[in-house]
């Protein structure tokens, strides 16, 4: 009697064993996580009167341009991990003219490694809105960039600017990074 | 070399470990329960611990998901697996790592109603909480969710790395009522901790551009000592070479008739004072980004990244600093019922005096430990049987964070002059890992002299 009590924790250690092998239904090989998450920020917006289109001799100016440092690529987790960027752009052309957009990204010495070209808004149109995507796969080149310019080209017409009435151009764009580690 | 290894070796223990002491608590009048309640009974006329396995725990549990949750043997993917724990755990939830390893141990009687006990043990606990908006933050972006708001407070994590000089004295002060109280001096060799955080992200829509990110009450910090050079000072900075504190642990026990016994203490009610090797971050502000708005003034144009980066940095500051900080240990109330029945027996003590026993007993026990959200609450009924006058067994049925189905057993055995105690919880989840979440190994082995 006394043995066979003496024996009961070498049994419970057996059995603490015996439990401890039920592990089948696990499986720690297939690990992989993909993380591939999606991140959208505000780009560039600007609003624009017939003013802006005008020099000081009230002649029209067909194409107004303006740029920015764009750093965002400087971070290189997102460098190395850029799959995609899918940019959104909603435009409001309250004019009776017509235009043309060019999203230009550049790098450091302002050579064009991407250009959204060709964003045309008819003239009145206040619902213009387009997205268009930069897969890095087909242009790495887009990787250097660290400026942004916007070219707008207003189209020839007979119709003429008339400062004294209030038109706006209002321009607004956002970008979606699809990253995948 | 060795110094490396060593480190190794104890940070590992740390990442799989966790204190357990719902078994231990109020059982068999072994060393161990002197830890966790210094006005516990002591029927030997002194004991040594064997260094480093005087007391050993191992414990690993989240309160958030079982292990099959993510790695069940099937056909889904391990991102499937991923997005609906994710989808299941909520900010409340955490993983909680806590060991304890009895580096020196040792007491003894100094007259029939006094016990003294000292020894040091070295500590690492950890509790960080989901931040599940951050992991879902990272994990999907911040695209599929306009006008949600991504809160910063769900950051919450303590971590330390300690070692701990006690000496605790246990006295009898009639055949009823035994008290206790030991104290300690804390050497926190790392300490990283953030809470009370607040502030929210969210992306909405708007008029002015088409996304808008809005960070809104940033008020964030982490406080740190003993990051640097972790790997030279991390187990010789726990000697009492680190930021010093103190703390106290005070128990009793009482019996109310000769079958009915409480027991409860206090344990670790205390501070560490960190000013040393400090290395503190904050950051508060506000900041509305809805882009660059471009000017179109070739007259003047302006540098709109730096113009940005400017406001950016005047509204939202972050500071780097070296400010001494206190930061309290998660101090744990233990309490416990017991009811003996059954077969009584005489055992012999020290100096020769004798005991009665009972070889049944039924009871509850209650274990609650301070945590930075919130305290963590424990239910514990157990059943205690003595086989003979050397082995003793216990087993318990537990609610807790982790689950309500948490069954333990334990024994205790006397081999002469060597003590060796031993107990797992959660049995049944060990046969079964893929529905666990909390798992605990507890064993230790003395030298006891009567």
């Amino acid at each position: 009697m006394i043995l066979k009590l003496k024996l009961i924790p070498l049994k419970i250690i057996i059995c603490i064993a015996f439990f401890i092998s039920c592990t089948d239904n696990l499986n720690f090989d297939n690990i992989n996580l993909d993380i591939e998450p999606e991140y959208t920020s505000p780009l560039v917006f600007f609003k624009l009167d017939q003013r802006d289109f005008l020099d000081e001799n009230n002649q029209e100016i067909s194409v107004v341009s303006d740029i920015t440092d764009f750093r965002v690529l400087d971070n290189t987790v997102l460098k190395e991990n850029l799959v995609e960027l899918a940019i959104d752009f909603e435009i409001e052309n309250g004019f009776n003219r017509s235009f043309l957009v060019d999203f230009i990204f550049l790098d450091e010495d302002e050579n064009i490694t991407y250009n959204v070209d060709d964003l045309s808004v008819n003239a009145g149109n206040l619902n213009y809105s387009s997205t268009r995507s930069i897969l890095i796969e087909t242009t790495p080149e887009f990787l250097n960039s660290t400026k942004i310019r916007v070219d707008v080209f207003l189209s020839p017409s007979s119709t003429i600017l008339n400062p004294d009435i209030e038109k706006t151009f209002k321009f607004r764009s956002s970008g979606t990074c699809y990253i995948k580690y | 070399m060795i110094r490396k290894i060593i480190f190794h070796f104890f940070f590992l223990v740390a990442i799989v470990t966790q204190a357990q002491q719902r078994l231990a608590f109020s059982f068999g009048e072994t060393p161990q329960t002197l830890m966790l309640n210094p006005g516990s009974e002591t029927n030997y006329k002194s004991h040594y611990g064997i260094p480093i396995v005087s007391n050993f725990q191992f414990t690993i549990g989240n309160s958030g998901f079982q292990m099959g949750d993510l790695f069940s043997n099937d056909s889904r993917s391990f991102n499937e697996k991923f997005e609906k724990v994710l989808d299941q755990i909520s900010p409340s939830d955490y993983i909680n790592l806590n060991t304890k390893i009895d580096v020196l141990n040792f007491g003894y009687r100094y007259n029939n109603k006094t016990y003294i006990s000292i020894g040091f043990y070295e500590e690492f606990d950890l509790i960080a909480y989901f931040p599940k908006d951050a992991i879902e933050g990272l994990y999907y972006g911040n695209d599929p969710f306009f006008n949600r708001s991504f809160s910063i407070s769900q950051a919450i994590m303590k971590v330390d790395f300690i070692g701990v000089l006690h000496a605790g004295i246990s006295k009898k002060i009639d055949e009823k009522l035994t008290i206790g109280a030991r104290f300690k001096i804390y050497s926190s060799s790392l300490n990283i901790e953030t809470n009370n955080n607040s502030g929210s992200i969210t992306t909405t829509t708007n008029n002015i551009n088409i996304s808008r990110l809005t960070l809104q009450n940033l008020d964030a910090g982490v406080r740190t000592s003993g990051i640097d050079n972790i790997e030279e000072d991390v187990l010789s900075n726990t000697f009492l070479g680190g930021n010093l504190g103190m703390g106290f642990d005070v128990g009793i026990t009482y019996h109310f008739s000769p079958q009915i016994e409480f027991t409860g203490s206090i344990l670790d009610l205390g501070f560490i004072k960190h000013s040393k090797n400090i290395r503190n971050f904050t950051a508060e502000g506000d900041y509305v980004l809805d882009g660059i708005n471009f000017e179109y003034n070739p007259d003047d144009p302006i540098d709109y990244w730096r113009q940005l980066r400017r406001d950016i940095d005047s509204s939202v500051s972050n500071e780097e600093n070296d400010d001494a900080y206190t930061s309290w240990r998660p101090m744990k109330l233990n309490a416990a019922l017991k009811y003996s029945f059954g077969e009584r027996r005489n055992k012999f003590c020290y100096a020769k005096t004798r005991k009665q026993y009972y070889y049944n007993s039924i009871g509850f026990q209650m274990h609650t430990i301070m945590r930075p959200l919130k305290p963590q609450f424990s239910f514990t009924s157990f059943y205690e049987k003595s086989l003979s006058q050397n082995i003793h067994t216990k087993f318990t049925h537990t609610i807790n964070d982790y689950s309500s189905t948490i069954f333990g057993a334990g024994a205790s055995l006397q081999l002469g002059k060597l003590n060796i105690f031993g107990a797992l919880d959660n049995v049944f989840g060990v046969r079964d890992l893929s529905t666990v979440n909390n798992i605990s190994l507890n064993f230790g082995f003395n030298i006891t002299i009567d």
